[in-house]
């Protein structure tokens, strides 16, 4: 008997860093956010600054290599009440440094396959504030919205930030299911063993998670 | 468990404690040398990768002077063209079928006396590139003469982008490279832990087969140190600790049988000393009491008849009985003073043989049969051969005797030479047809004094099982295939003599009665 305690006090001793280290990994931050009524869209204003940053040195080089800098924000508008999704967007935002255009930096925006804008600065500090700050942007069709005022239905906006996401093949060793097929099965399986030990593999090189105050839409008089 | 002994001393400890520390090694070192390998690639790949960032890093400067040359051939064609057209004079023809004529000159917007006037598509599509050149290049597009735009192929800026990409991947797998490279260790080291946890295991299983067996034989042997008798060693398996069991069984039925022979040979001491006495005490008043009563009848005047008859009658009684003590004094002093074995190698078939023309007529009834079956193959054991004729002829006579009490017609005695289990022995079997002997009774017919019989002394088989002890042997009792009691004797086979000759043995002694 004593021998079996210790075992299991053992095992348990040796769970506990596993238990304990696990959490959730969808955790969304709370920043406000400012909201615009036009009509027949919302847009929304809102920063993020921690996507890039002046000190990041490797990343302002990136910038200034002349190679695009992809920043997506992932923007799904949430009804609090029904706790669903209303409206989902991808709001995708290049900056570069353009030796064609004169030595500038150049920020686009695109949305549903549109590009929103094009502009160029000289700064590229002006440059990673416009890219990093959403502007009125559009986020959802009043349509899809329920108008009711105060007393009425109100919504919330999650927003998924990421600069540079990776693709498959850009996620490491054998994240790429190509190749994973053109290896043979004990391989793929040790691949999968060690796909699950490496843990999470980074979706993009900053993922930000925010979620704003609520709002609401006027009802129209 | 042997008693007293820790259970981390005990030697199943030790054979787990060995286990697990061969199984602990083994992960060790294939651990680190996983780790050896996984760096030394690691290193490889880590040259390798870098050289590739380091070849994209050089397509950068390559892009922009491409890019700076683009502009200024872009910047060189407004010029021209603008040039051109204010030295010809172009009207609005010449500027449509000029822009018309360059595929990749998008539109061009001419300022004269104030006035602008673009010729060409005026508007691109959304993701198109396009680069705007001026003449004056040092007016802005506001003020200048013309402003040439031109559509940029956009395979320029696809494959520098590409090439970004690639680059961006290559970091990716760089600073990534460590965390797999831990990974791989940790994959491969629960794997073998696996491998080695279910070896380990298996190992456990096999090593407890030996180690609870071993364990078995301490505590037996423990038992036996306690004096404990008749202590069973179970079966141990076909292995060296199968083998040990085997011979600790083989031991303790020594043992018990040596015990056995002590405490018999014991009994048949106290015994014979008890018939020398009983012997010596009855002995002698018989003589007296015989010519008393012959006296008594050669007195007799012979003037009364009856009580002459009387007289007659109770002196012929008297001297049947002290003819049956004397019988009864003769058995008690053979038995006190039987003779001491000396054995020698003996042809058992020509004991046998011997036997058979002594007393092949067994009895005087032609119906009564005695058969020998010798072994045929020259077999010789250890005998004293007086003393084994005897053995037979006591046996024999038993089985004879036995029949006649219960009127059995025609008794059939079987002499049998056969192999004992034990290659160092040879089996002497006396088979009957007579009423054989009950199992509650095969062991009690040995001891002396025991008899089922009318007129027995209770010492014939008594005397046949200490001949037989003192050769070595042993004699116990079966059921026969006749039907009636089957009596086994066993003595150590023996190599045949060099001259072929038997043995000196002692003079044949008269057979004695014996008892069932």
């Amino acid at each position: 008997m004593k021998r079996r305690r210790f075992l299991a006090a053992f095992g348990g001793v040796a769970a506990a860093p596993w238990l304990i280290a696990a959490r959730s990994r969808d955790h969304y931050l709370f920043r406000r956010a400012r909201f615009f009524d036009h009509g027949g869209y919302v847009s929304m204003s809102m920063g993020f600054p921690e996507l890039l940053r002046a000190s990041d040195r490797d990343a302002m080089a990136w910038v200034d290599s002349g190679f695009e800098t992809v920043l997506r924000y992932r923007i799904i508008v949430v009804d609090r009440k029904a706790r669903r999704e209303v409206e989902q967007r991808v709001h995708l935002v290049t900056l570069r440094f353009d030796f064609l255009q004169g030595d500038r930096y150049e920020v686009k925006a695109r949305q549903g396959g549109r590009t929103l804008f094009r502009r160029y600065y000289d700064e590229r500090r002006a440059a990673v504030d416009a890219a990093t700050h959403l502007a009125r942007v559009p986020i959802a069709d009043t349509s899809r919205l329920v108008r009711g005022g105060p007393g009425g239905p109100s919504y919330s906006v999650a927003v998924v930030a990421q600069r540079n996401p990776l693709g498959p093949d850009e996620q490491g060793p054998g994240a790429d299911p190509a190749v994973a097929r053109a290896q043979d099965r004990d391989v793929q399986w040790f691949g999968r063993l060690v796909g699950f030990l490496v843990g999470e593999v980074p979706e993009a090189e900053v993922t930000v998670r925010l979620r704003t105050q609520p709002f609401y839409l006027e009802a129209r008089r | 468990m042997a008693a007293g002994i820790p259970w981390w001393r005990s030697f199943e400890a030790k054979v787990l404690a060995l286990v697990a520390l061969v199984s602990l090694a083994c992960i060790g070192s294939a651990a680190y040398l996983l780790r050896l390998s996984t760096t030394y690639l690691d290193a490889r790949i880590e040259a390798s990768l870098v050289r590739a960032e380091d070849m994209a890093d050089v397509v950068r400067p390559f892009y922009r002077d491409q890019m700076q040359a683009l502009a200024s051939a872009y910047r060189a064609r407004a010029r021209a063209l603008a040039m051109q057209a204010r030295a010809e004079d172009w009207g609005d023809g010449e500027w449509e079928a000029a822009v018309g004529a360059e595929p990749d000159l998008v539109s061009a917007t001419v300022r004269r006396a104030g006035a602008a006037r673009t010729y060409g598509q005026g508007s691109v599509a959304d993701e198109e590139v396009t680069f705007e050149a001026t003449w004056p290049e040092d007016e802005p597009p506001q003020t200048a003469e013309v402003v040439a735009v031109f559509r940029v192929d956009p395979e320029y800026d696809r494959r520098f982008q590409e090439v970004g990409r690639m680059r961006r991947a290559l970091a990716v797998e760089r600073r990534q490279i460590d965390a797999y490279e831990a990974a791989v260790v940790r994959a491969v080291s629960i794997l073998v832990a696996v491998v080695l946890v279910v070896a380990m295991g298996l190992g456990v299983v096999l090593a407890r087969t030996v180690t609870r067996r071993v364990a078995v034989l301490a505590a037996t042997m423990a038992r036996i140190e306690q004096g404990e008798e008749n202590i069973d060693v179970p079966d141990l398996g076909r292995d060296e600790v199968g083998r040990l069991g085997e011979a600790l069984r083989t031991m303790l039925d020594a043992l018990a049988r040596a015990r056995e022979r002590v405490a018999y040979l014991e009994r048949i001491g106290a015994w014979q000393g008890m018939a020398r006495r009983i012997a010596h005490e009855i002995k002698n008043p018989l003589t007296p009491i015989t010519l008393a009563v012959q006296q008594l009848r050669d007195k007799d005047p012979g003037t009364d008849p009856a009580f002459s008859r009387t007289l007659a009658t109770a002196v012929e009684i008297v001297e049947d009985e002290v003819g049956t003590l004397r019988r009864m004094v003769a058995t008690f002093s053979r038995f006190a003073k039987m003779p001491e074995v000396a054995a020698a190698p003996e042809p058992v078939d020509r004991i046998l043989e011997e036997f058979e023309r002594a007393y092949g007529h067994l009895t005087d009834d032609e119906a009564d049969r005695l058969e020998i079956r010798p072994s045929g193959r020259g077999t010789w054991v250890l005998a004293d051969r007086a003393l084994l004729k005897q053995v037979l002829v006591n046996l024999v006579e038993n089985a004879v005797q036995a029949a006649r009490e219960v009127g059995t017609d025609g008794v059939f005695v079987r002499i049998a030479v056969e192999d004992d289990p034990d290659r160092g022995f040879v089996r002497i079997v006396v088979d009957d047809n007579g009423p054989g002997i009950p199992a509650e009774r095969r062991r009690l017919v040995f001891e002396p004094y025991h008899t089922g019989r009318r007129d027995g002394t209770g010492l014939g088989l008594a005397i046949v099982k200490k001949i037989l002890l003192d050769h070595g042997g042993d004699v116990w009792v079966e059921d026969a295939p006749l039907g009636g009691a089957r009596f086994v004797v066993r003595l150590r086979r023996a190599e045949p003599a060099a001259s072929g000759t038997a043995g000196v043995g002692h003079a044949e002694s008269s057979s004695s009665s014996g008892e069932r």
